[in-house]
């Protein structure tokens, strides 16, 4: 049998060529030869061939894209990775190179990291174990530490403190000492600390504060000296009837409370930014407080008339003497602040659980822009006549401090020209 | 007074225009007053106690608290009423760490300081022996 096979283009439906496969078969047989001939329409397997062929290139084309994009990659990851390591170069040379301790402690806060001034200051060479900084801190200022520290990494915030670091030779110096999460997805990852050497402010501070307390002390001596003659000389004239000298004695030791006053309020600023303003609490009845005060402070207002409107009285817990210190304040302010032949009215009223005191006067008034500023410390009213108006300006400072301590309201209502209330309130009893 | 006798009163000042306003101030209450300015004598009452004891706290080389200390451990003086008597900033506190009996800041009111002084010398009268 012969066989033969050859492909051809074949004119089909619409004298489109179709491409065939024609195979020919020859048998012998008997008498003769059997020829057959079989037509394959090849156009299908011709198409898919095609879309075979391009197929193979668009697979060719994207093998090329990949690997063009796995050397970026790697030059990518290759640059980065160098990125990466200056950035921790650069880090540790700055860390190095500032006078400051710098630390970094892993997401469970253990540190794991110190720069160069922490083994300059500590004098130890090497990291020994993440309690170094512990070992460092002094004993009264461990359990705090541990405690905001611990805090400070539960919660993921800020930690903040000022404690005291030993040095190599032993002595133990302030230091401020602050760390912050560096986070990523709201989670901490890394805390970055710094402590800051303050003890030279920290000294200063403290004999800033000692120079105060023996400054004040040394002013309140020959106050008291001269406070003593006057009232003595006061004491003889009115025995002697002398009414005109007695009342310019009275004056004078009017002057000297005035004094007197000046030299507390510095130190209980001092103590008020010291976290040493002390309370002494006892239950006291508001009324008989204000008509003491306003008996007391009135006699150094002299000519000026203090109306009081006492609302139903109260008993009341706190220190007495220093919401007195309040009231007083008010009232001085009051005849400071006003015209000698204007009226100062001294009101209380009972409002729910509270009790308030107000003092109102008809002065020049404070202009709505400051009104928010007078209980701010050193704060003086301002204007054309600022001259004449005396004081250090700690007096309502010092008052904010005392009501607010007592979890009271402080405020003031005043309009420019038409004079100011002051005015306080606190809880009442029963 | 009950006893008919004059009330004794002792200070310890280091300064002397202070000592003499208190016993200025005292004399126009009829008290018999002794003072001085160098605390450390104050163990040397004699014979005859004072009635009650004013006391500077911060005196040039003696420390008032530490005097205070002493009188009320000793058994002869530790009835008489101390009064601390400071511009000291803190002298309520100090006053109740050493068991001082009351406490004036300086600078004082001569009527509060009297009426102070009566005060606790009427107070300290039913711990003295009963009159005869």
């Amino acid at each position: 049998m012969k066989k033969k096979k050859t492909e051809i283009m074949l004119p089909g439906k619409n004298k489109r060529p179709v491409p065939v496969l024609l195979s020919f078969n020859s048998l012998e047989i008997d008498d003769g030869l059997a020829l057959s001939v079989i037509v394959t329409d090849l156009s299908y397997q011709k198409e898919t061939e095609q879309q075979l062929k391009q197929k193979n290139k668009q697979l060719e084309e994207a093998q090329s894209v990949t690997k063009n994009l796995n050397a970026q990659l790697e030059q990518t990851v290759k640059e980065r990775t160098n990125e990466l390591f200056e950035s921790r170069e650069h880090f540790k040379f700055l860390a190095d190179n500032i006078p400051t301790i710098v630390w970094t402690a892993n997401a469970k806060g253990v540190i794991d990291y110190f720069n160069n001034r922490w083994f300059e200051y500590t004098g130890e060479e090497k990291m020994n174990s993440a309690n170094d900084l512990l070992c460092c801190l002094h004993e009264d200022d461990k359990e705090k530490y541990l405690a905001l520290w611990n805090e400070a990494v539960v919660l993921g915030r800020p930690f903040e403190m000022v404690h005291r670091f030993k040095k190599a030779d032993g002595e133990y110096r302030w230091h401020f000492s602050h760390a912050l999460p560096f986070k990523n997805n709201a989670e901490a990852v890394t805390w970055f600390g710094i402590s800051t050497d303050i003890d030279d402010q920290q000294r200063a501070i403290e004999r800033k504060d000692e120079f105060i307390s023996i400054a004040s002390h040394e002013l309140k001596t020959p106050v008291t000296s001269i406070k003593g003659y006057v009232q003595i000389l006061r004491f003889n004239f009115e025995k002697e009837g002398n009414m005109a000298a007695a009342e310019l004695l009275s004056r004078v030791d009017n002057q000297i409370n005035k004094l007197s006053t000046l030299i507390s309020d510095l130190l209980d600023v001092r103590k008020i930014e010291n976290g040493q303003f002390q309370f002494h609490e006892s239950v006291f009845d508001f009324n008989e407080m204000i008509i003491e005060v306003v008996e007391e402070t009135g006699r150094a207002l002299i000519d000026r008339n203090i109306i009081c409107e006492l609302d139903e009285t109260h008993q009341v817990k706190g220190d007495r003497n220093k919401i007195g210190q309040v009231v007083s304040n008010f009232i001085d302010n009051a005849g400071k602040y006003s015209p000698g032949d204007t009226n100062i009215i001294v009101r209380t009223a009972v409002n729910g659980d509270n009790i308030k005191l107000m003092v109102q006067d008809f002065g020049m008034g404070i202009p709505k822009d400051q009104q928010a500023k007078v209980f701010e410390r050193f704060f003086r009213v301002t204007g054309e006549a600022e001259n004449t108006y005396a004081g250090l300006g700690l007096g309502l400072y010092i008052s904010a401090e005392i009501v607010k301590r007592h979890k009271g309201n402080i405020g003031l209502i005043s309009d420019k020209g038409k004079g100011s209330t002051f005015y306080f309130e606190l809880k009442r009893m029963n | 007074m009950a006893t008919g006798k004059r009330k004794k009163i002792f200070i310890a000042d280091d300064d002397k225009d202070i000592l003499q306003i208190m016993h200025l101030m005292l004399q126009t209450k009829a008290y018999d007053v002794e003072t001085t300015c160098n605390a450390k004598n104050i163990f040397e009452f004699g014979k005859e106690l004072p009635d009650l004891i004013l006391l500077d706290i911060w005196m040039s080389g003696v420390d008032g608290r530490e005097i205070c200390n002493q009188l009320k451990k000793n058994e002869r003086t530790k009835n008489i009423p101390v009064v601390f008597i400071s511009a000291n900033s803190n002298i309520k506190k100090i006053a109740e760490q050493y068991h001082a009996d009351a406490y004036i800041a300086k600078p004082f009111e001569m009527d509060y300081f009297l009426n102070k002084i009566d005060e606790i010398l009427e107070a300290a009268r039913p711990e003295e022996p009963a009159d005869m």
